[in-house]
């Protein structure tokens, strides 16, 4: 593919590509993702608003993988599928590679094709599944001409690097990959580390939700949005009515989350209407938890 | 499959019957050999996500549509033709059907007439998105209402028909019964009502 160099399996990207990562992954059944970036030479991201401007030839490239046992690394991962995303002059182009058996290389695909996985995760627990890679009309569909990832609330994050830099959005400057500093913004917190409950539960409903539920995406019509900014407690869609699905008609019910109809959704056994919508069957057991306890912590009022 | 078979060979042979007896008899009904119409699904089994929604949500339920076309060729056989989505839960797709039926009874001047038929037939469409959802639990996108794998399949209407107004135009309530053969071997069911103006 031309973006690794030698044992392709090591994933040792070639001089150019950038690794980065994001605050928040979109939850893919449970995989894992490496991230990279490669920019045209000469050309750099704009951070001018909190989504950045991305140049015209960016490659961001994606591997999915699930650890072969997560409580211990040594064990290696297994490599799924490496994507694409490639700004064009009309917009992002997907494509998808899928990696063979022998974990030796990945051959191109049109994407829907269903990968046998096995592997244990962080409790012991041994999963025999399989990963769904998904059509590129799927992937644009989502995107919406967008990267999701490169945004200031999901880049701005500290870490130590190899050129000194202590936080990633440094780092991306100093490899000229990116222009400046943003002037302001939020950064999206681990919905799983120590940030507050409302911090976790906001955060997670941006990644997995807000590319679709905001003013500006496929769901926009729907009113519902879960950008980190419009879930602030006064646009919080408390006792809102809407379709029910397993008899919830409300989309928050403060306190009661076995009531909450966003919560049922996120177990709907119809894939249709089950969000987030996209390629998975696996409910996030871990994010509806956060979302639980978020929904429990509310002060209850009774919903009309 | 052997049970469908002989049910099919039994439907035939009863439509058939009932037409020789029924074709003695509607020798005063005028000829009107071709007809266009709409059908809409009433019910589909699995359900699925294509057609017309009946609401304004993703996971509401949708009504197949399709225009449908017949030329009817005598007394006992018409050539039948369609094309839209067939059942909710597959997606577009075009099809035919070689059609036996027989007219069952006529009323006074023929403004009213009953017809039972059958039109065993081939479908060629996209698989759809709710291919995947019954297969694999996932939502795959609207992409492949319009893309995708192909679905073959053989088709089983049965239905009743009403012809109106000296043949003018027919309404219909139809039975189908979709194998699809490819990508993998499904049963679907459809129960469509419809109506064709003649000429």
């Amino acid at each position: 593919m031309g973006i690794f160099q030698g044992d392709l399996a090591q994933l040792q990207p070639t001089p150019g590509i950038v690794a980065y990562d994001v605050n928040v992954s979109l939850y893919s059944d449970g995989a894992e993702k490496h991230r990279f970036l490669w920019l045209p030479p000469g050309t750099q991201m704009q951070a001018t608003a909190d989504r950045w401007v991305v140049p015209v030839g960016a490659y961001f490239i994606k591997n999915f993988y699930y650890p072969n046992d997560a409580r211990d690394p040594s064990k290696g991962i297994h490599l799924i599928e490496t994507r694409f995303l490639i700004r064009g002059q009309g917009g992002l182009t997907v494509s998808t590679y899928v990696w063979n058996v022998d974990q030796t290389d990945a051959i191109v695909s049109g994407g829907n094709v269903d990968v046998p996985v096995r592997w244990i995760d962080a409790n012991g627990i041994l999963h025999n599944d399989y990963f769904h890679v998904p059509g590129t009309s799927l992937c644009e569909s989502c995107h919406d001409n967008r990267m999701l990832g490169i945004r200031t609330r999901q880049i701005a994050h500290q870490g130590t690097y190899p050129d000194g830099t202590v936080d990633q959005i440094s780092h991306l400057i100093a490899a000229g990959v990116l222009d400046a500093q943003p002037r302001q913004g939020i950064a999206l917190v681990d919905p799983f580390g120590t940030a507050t409950l409302d911090q976790r539960a906001r955060s997670y409903l941006d990644a997995n939700c807000a590319h679709c539920h905001a003013s500006v995406g496929l769901a926009s019509g729907t009113n519902l949005y879960w950008d980190y900014e419009d879930t602030d407690p006064s646009t919080l869609p408390l006792c809102r009515k809407t379709e029910a699905v397993a008899g919830n008609d409300h989309v928050i019910v403060p306190g009661h989350p076995e009531q909450s109809e966003f919560l049922s959704r996120m177990l709907d056994p119809d894939p249709f209407g089950r969000m987030p919508q996209g390629p998975t069957h696996i409910p996030d057991g871990a994010g509806i938890a956060v979302l639980s306890d978020w929904v429990a912590q509310m002060t209850p009022v009774g919903c009309p | 499959m052997r049970g469908w078979a002989v049910a099919g060979a039994a439907l035939v042979g009863v439509i058939g019957t009932t037409a020789r007896i029924a074709e003695a008899q509607s020798k005063n009904v005028i000829e009107r050999h071709w007809s266009l119409g709409l059908q809409v699904g009433l019910l589909d089994r699995p359900t699925g996500h294509l057609g017309i929604p009946l609401a304004t949500y993703e996971d509401s339920k949708h009504l197949a549509a399709a225009f449908v076309g017949r030329y009817q060729l005598d007394q006992r056989f018409a050539l039948n033709a369609g094309f839209g989505v067939p059942t909710s839960a597959m997606g577009p797709a075009v099809w035919a059907g070689f059609e036996l039926f027989a007219r069952l009874t006529t009323s006074t001047r023929s403004v009213l007439a009953v017809e039972l038929y059958e039109d065993a037939g081939l479908q060629l469409g996209f698989a759809g998105p709710d291919y995947y959802a019954r297969r694999d639990n996932d939502f795959v996108g609207y992409g492949y209402a319009y893309g995708g794998p192909l679905a073959f399949a053989v088709r089983l209407p049965v239905g009743v028909r009403l012809c109106w107004l000296q043949n003018r135009l027919d309404t219909f309530v139809e039975g189908v019964e979709v194998l699809a053969l490819t990508p993998s071997v499904e049963s679907l069911f459809e129960l469509s009502a419809g109506i064709r103006v003649h000429w």
